[in-house]
């Protein structure tokens, strides 16, 4: 839910949207420079206008997620209405979304890998929505693993409940079971993420629950394994098909 | 103060996200400079113990490791951006203010005030040919040959 006073903007939250913002448009400006100056040699051209090309998507990535966040404070206690009428193919939406973090994957030796890519499951809704919660828990995911890991992305049906599950995990730090109960809140930040990246606008965990569980009915969990250090994020839909 | 082993190839840049900073690293590279990159206030305090750079550049909001012992007897500007302690350490040990560059996304008066004092270089994050320009500056000339004088 929004905070409790919507009316008025959640000053802190914006100082920390700015700082996450222009992390990666100083890096895309710094680059354009570097490539109009000539201090980038030609065979690291091509890779660095890729790197550039993924921090602007990340831009909006950050940018989309102010945007929903804020929408939905302007008109609390009602959802802002979206075409929700499309299918969503879960392996397409998790390719794509990936792809945009291939560059900060590549500098970290981190990989996301989907599991099952042939399977098409799918559930009816928004393909960008959903799409951007993966983009959220996979920016996550490649921020804040242990460099050198995978970020795995599992789909199986539940045989009991017949649910698709679909798990997204990656190894490294995680959050405290205490913080587990309010990780999805807007603004709340892991104590182990803020010990590796000072600034981050703690929103991602929050659109997501709000895209899968109020716009999707589904339902999202995270959970965090001391002994095997896993993160894992757990998205369940009771409607699915396969396309 | 025991003077430290120099590495007058190589910058100590202080950042949490240097992804979004490869420009800087290749600007430099194309320089023929080294860079080594600490992601918080302690790494980058274990680097300056360990010898003088030719120039040290620190994003305030970087992060600084529990038990944070490095606060103590500090003022909330500190607490608020941790990469003054890099600043100051770095003042303090063996960096001349014109070595230091400090940088934050937000302009604050305070931070202004303090890198006065400290001798170091501000800037705001989002500019980044005024960074390349204050870099290429700061390695114009040698500050040891210009302190010895």
């Amino acid at each position: 839910m929004p905070p409790e006073d919507s009316s008025l903007p959640d000053l802190r939250l914006l100082a920390n949207f700015v700082h996450q913002i222009v992390n990666p448009l100083n890096g895309v400006i710094g680059t354009v420079d570097n490539l109009i100056d000539g201090s980038v040699p030609s065979e690291k051209r091509e890779q660095r206008l890729r790197a550039t090309r993924a921090q602007l998507e990340f831009a909006v990535m950050i940018v989309r997620n102010l945007a929903y966040f804020t929408e939905q404070s302007l008109t609390p206690g009602k959802l802002p209405q979206r075409d929700l009428s499309k299918t969503c193919v879960i392996p397409q939406l998790v390719i794509e979304a990936a792809l945009f973090f291939q560059e900060s994957g590549i500098s970290r030796g981190i990989k996301i890998e989907l599991t099952d890519p042939r399977t098409q499951y799918a559930i009816t809704g928004s393909p960008e929505l959903i799409r951007q919660v993966f983009m959220n828990i996979f920016d996550n995911a490649v921020k804040y693993s242990d460099a050198g890991t995978e970020v795995t992305v599992k789909t199986h049906v539940q045989k009991k409940t017949k649910n698709l599950i679909i798990e997204i995990s990656n190894i490294g730090p995680g959050f405290t079971s205490e913080e587990s109960r309010t990780i999805f809140d807007p603004g709340v930040r892991g104590s182990e993420a803020r010990k590796l990246i000072a600034s981050g606008t703690g929103l991602g965990l929050y659109i997501c629950k709000m895209i899968v569980e109020d716009y999707h009915k589904g339902e999202v969990e995270a959970e965090y394994s001391r002994a095997t250090r896993t993160v894992t994020i757990r998205l369940r839909f009771s409607k699915w098909r396969i396309v | 103060m025991n003077e430290l082993p120099r590495k007058e190839d190589t910058i100590l840049l202080a950042d949490d996200e240097p992804y979004h900073l490869q420009f800087f690293l290749d600007y430099l590279e194309s320089l023929k400079y080294k860079t080594v990159v600490a992601d918080n206030v302690d790494n980058a305090i274990l680097r300056l113990q360990e010898c003088r750079f030719r120039a040290v550049i620190a994003d305030l909001s970087i992060p600084l490791l529990p038990p944070q012992s490095l606060l103590t007897g500090r003022g909330t500007l500190f607490q608020k951006y941790p990469g003054l302690l890099v600043a100051d350490y770095a003042r303090n040990h063996n960096h001349t203010g014109r070595q230091v560059v400090v940088y934050s996304v937000h302009d604050d008066p305070q931070v202004r005030e303090l890198a006065a004092k400290l001798g170091v270089t501000y800037l705001l994050k989002g500019r980044p040919r005024i960074l390349k320009e204050e870099i290429k500056d700061i390695l114009s000339f040698d500050p040891l040959a210009k302190s010895e004088s």
